[in-house]
């Protein structure tokens, strides 16, 4: 049965790719539209899984991690698979109504199939999608440059690599630099405004707030703030991160700011409200700084499913922004 | 003060003996009474306990010095402690119930089913109307713990063969399917994470303004105890209940309703409470033998005092972060239950 399928996709897969490189002359669905021939060249780039080889300029490309769909699209690449459940609420509504992007279903529940039949050349996989990058290899190259807490630099360097390689694999360097400089400035500006404040990371889900560092700990690399939760280092990766926190701890340790991570907005109706409520309701935080000076900066209710490149840039900029105000 | 009777009593009889006559001496307490006394000062303890182990700095001094202190105090504190005390109540008369309707030891909320037909119908509820008041959450995982009961009931009227381990096995597979369902639902819907969250729950976000509901819970617990005798007599079966003069299916009824709201509140407050209408009501009669109303005092104070210790060590180990009651009590219940079986065993093989 494998073997079978194997080969018959192997087969499938070598003929579009080659019909493609042949049409890709004309305009691709996801070509850059300059009328410029995809040549057959391959790049050769570093992912989590050590060098591939992968085509330059596909033309057919499943797009799995969703920390890169917001550069794709900055790319002009339009998927020929996606998974349409991650992607965010705006933004990517031709996505979604597109039936020319096939849905590759949930990461917890991927439609193999489905991407099988949208025939990509090259899969954007890892992240959610990373335990799935063997049975996605079967059905096209599938590469996993997504950010990564282990990569070299630390986390906010991690989206910068992707980006740029990226960028390589679909010809798109300036734009991809254009992006990394972005969030350079960005983080820096972050890091000139904050001056060694006390924060607490937080996580609303299933209408309660518990501590995030271990989902938003990666903001935390180019500030100069201090997790009350975690005052040794920035680092938090604790096990009991998001086990459970009593609202009276975070009033004895009084943080100056609070950054919220709304994962509830992301099921919910996409907006911050419940999560503010959810704040302004505290009654044991009545008396700490960052609810009496309102010092409470509320990530993109989106940030959950973005998380890429011009996410961080976003998240940085509303830091800074919110910090420069209250001095 | 004269210690005429054996204060200790078999281990297990199956008929509740009549009630010594009562030993009128100078001293109002009697006796009989002292281990239950002995028993509530201990709990007594555990709840002082948790009214002053917590993430804020409270302690008798700043109690009165401090009125920040008295406010989280008022705020955090007590509530969660009246939470842990009513929720643990309920869960365990609750167990003592459904294990007198089902005339079937191994059986309580989280094993008949109830449990998870709650958590569907709060999933059902986040997917369809996220922003349904806390009163219309309550009604729907109860209306399903109700609904969720009823079926497991039913189902065991057709099963023939009503061993002990039968029961509760069909409870666990029942749980099971609309667990699954559940699961299936909340995956599609990317609400897992939520799922799991709520789950496991816990204590540690319970505050004033948000336990309130148990007290439900608590008149529920009132009502089931005003009951006993009657649930004691529907508890020998359908048909010496008729005997008796007792409205079977009425008395039933009325208990599953009382069992299945208590379960819905409590789900909805602070989420999964396993094996402590279990183990609680079996270890109780374990020791004491099968007189109900004079068990439920002692069934309260067993769950109240099991909680409270699981949420202190969680509160506790991993300070200033939490580990959920639920997960102690897990672990903590699992061990006893095993042991319980294995007991069992042991006096049935001889």
């Amino acid at each position: 049965m494998r073997p079978l399928r194997l080969r018959k996709t192997a087969i499938t897969t070598a003929a579009v790719t080659a019909a493609a490189l042949v049409l890709g002359a004309c305009s691709g669905p996801g070509g850059d539209g300059d009328g410029k021939a995809a040549d057959a060249q391959s790049r050769t780039v570093d992912t989590a899984d050590g060098t591939v080889d992968v085509p330059f300029k596909p033309v057919r490309v499943a797009a799995l991690d969703n920390t890169s769909f917001a550069t794709l699209k900055a790319f002009g690449v339009t998927p020929v698979a996606a998974p349409k459940s991650l992607l965010p609420k705006t933004g990517y509504e031709d996505w979604v109504k597109d039936e020319k992007v096939a849905d590759a279903g949930g990461h917890r529940e991927p439609l193999f199939e489905a991407v099988n039949e949208a025939e990509p050349g090259l899969t954007i996989g890892g992240y959610r999608f990373a335990e799935h990058t063997g049975t996605l290899n079967k059905i096209a190259k599938t590469i996993d440059v997504s950010p990564d807490d282990e990569a070299e630099g630390g986390y906010v360097a991690s989206p910068k690599k992707q980006t740029r390689t990226l960028g390589a694999i679909f010809g798109q360097e300036a734009k991809a630099a254009e992006l990394v400089a972005a969030l350079d400035a960005s983080a820096e500006a972050a890091g000139r405004a904050t001056n060694g404040e006390s924060v607490f990371l937080g996580v609303a889900s299933a209408g309660r707030i518990d501590n995030g560092a271990s989902r938003i700990g990666r903001l935390m690399a180019p500030l100069s703030l201090k997790n009350v939760l975690d005052p040794a280092g920035q680092d938090s990766t604790s096990v009991h991160n998001d086990s459970g926190l009593a609202p009276e701890t975070i009033a004895q340790l009084n943080p100056d700011w609070m950054i919220l991570f709304d994962r509830d907005a992301a099921v919910g109706k996409g907006d911050n409200t419940a999560a503010k409520a959810l704040v302004d309701g505290q009654q044991a935080w009545a008396k700490t700084t960052f609810r009496t000076k309102d010092q409470i900066v509320h990530l993109a209710p989106d940030f959950y499913l973005t998380e890429g490149i011009q996410a961080y840039t976003e998240a940085f900029g509303q830091v800074a922004g919110a910090f420069a105000a209250k001095s | 003060m004269p210690v005429s009777k054996p204060v200790s009593k078999p281990m297990s009889k199956p008929v509740p003996e009549p009630r010594p006559e009562p030993v009128r001496t100078r001293t109002t307490i009697r006796p009989q009474r002292l281990p239950l006394l002995a028993a509530t000062a201990a709990t007594a303890a555990l709840v002082v306990a948790s009214l002053f182990v917590g993430g804020y700095d409270i302690s008798l001094r700043t109690l009165l010095d401090d009125p920040d202190a008295l406010d989280m105090f008022l705020i955090s504190r007590v509530p969660r402690t009246l939470a842990l005390i009513l929720s643990a109540a309920a869960m365990g008369v609750c167990g003592v119930f459904m294990q007198m309707l089902v005339q079937n030891r191994i059986v309580e909320p989280t094993t008949t089913g109830a449990s998870e037909w709650a958590a569907l119908g709060i999933l059902l509820l986040a997917l369809f109307a996220p922003a349904a008041p806390v009163l219309v959450r309550m009604g729907a995982a109860s209306a399903f713990a109700f609904a969720g009961t009823m079926a497991f009931l039913g189902v065991l009227r057709r099963v023939r063969l009503r061993s002990s381990v039968v029961v509760p096995l069909a409870g666990i597979m029942l749980g099971s399917v609309v667990s699954a369902l559940t699961l299936y639902l909340a995956s599609g819907a990317d609400l897992l994470q939520m799922l799991t969250t709520w789950r496991s729950g816990g204590f540690s976000g319970t505050v004033r303004g948000q336990y309130e509901p148990l007290w439900v819970v608590g008149l529920i617990v009132a009502a089931l105890y005003l009951a006993a005798d009657r649930f004691t007599i529907a508890g020998l079966g359908k048909d010496v209940a008729t005997n008796l003069g007792l409205r079977h299916e009425r008395i039933m009824l009325i208990g599953v309703s009382m069992v299945a709201l208590a379960t819905g509140v409590t789900t909805i407050v602070v989420g999964f409470v396993p094996f402590l209408g279990l183990v609680v009501p079996n270890l109780v009669s374990l020791l004491r033998g099968d007189d109900v109303r004079a068990n439920l005092p002692w069934v309260v104070i067993g769950s109240v005092a099991l909680m409270i210790l699981c949420d202190l060590i969680g509160r506790v180990v991993v300070f200033p972060l939490e580990i959920p009651a639920s997960v102690i009590l897990g672990a903590v219940g699992a061990t006893l239950f095993i042991g319980m079986i294995l007991r069992q065993r042991r006096t049935l093989h001889g």
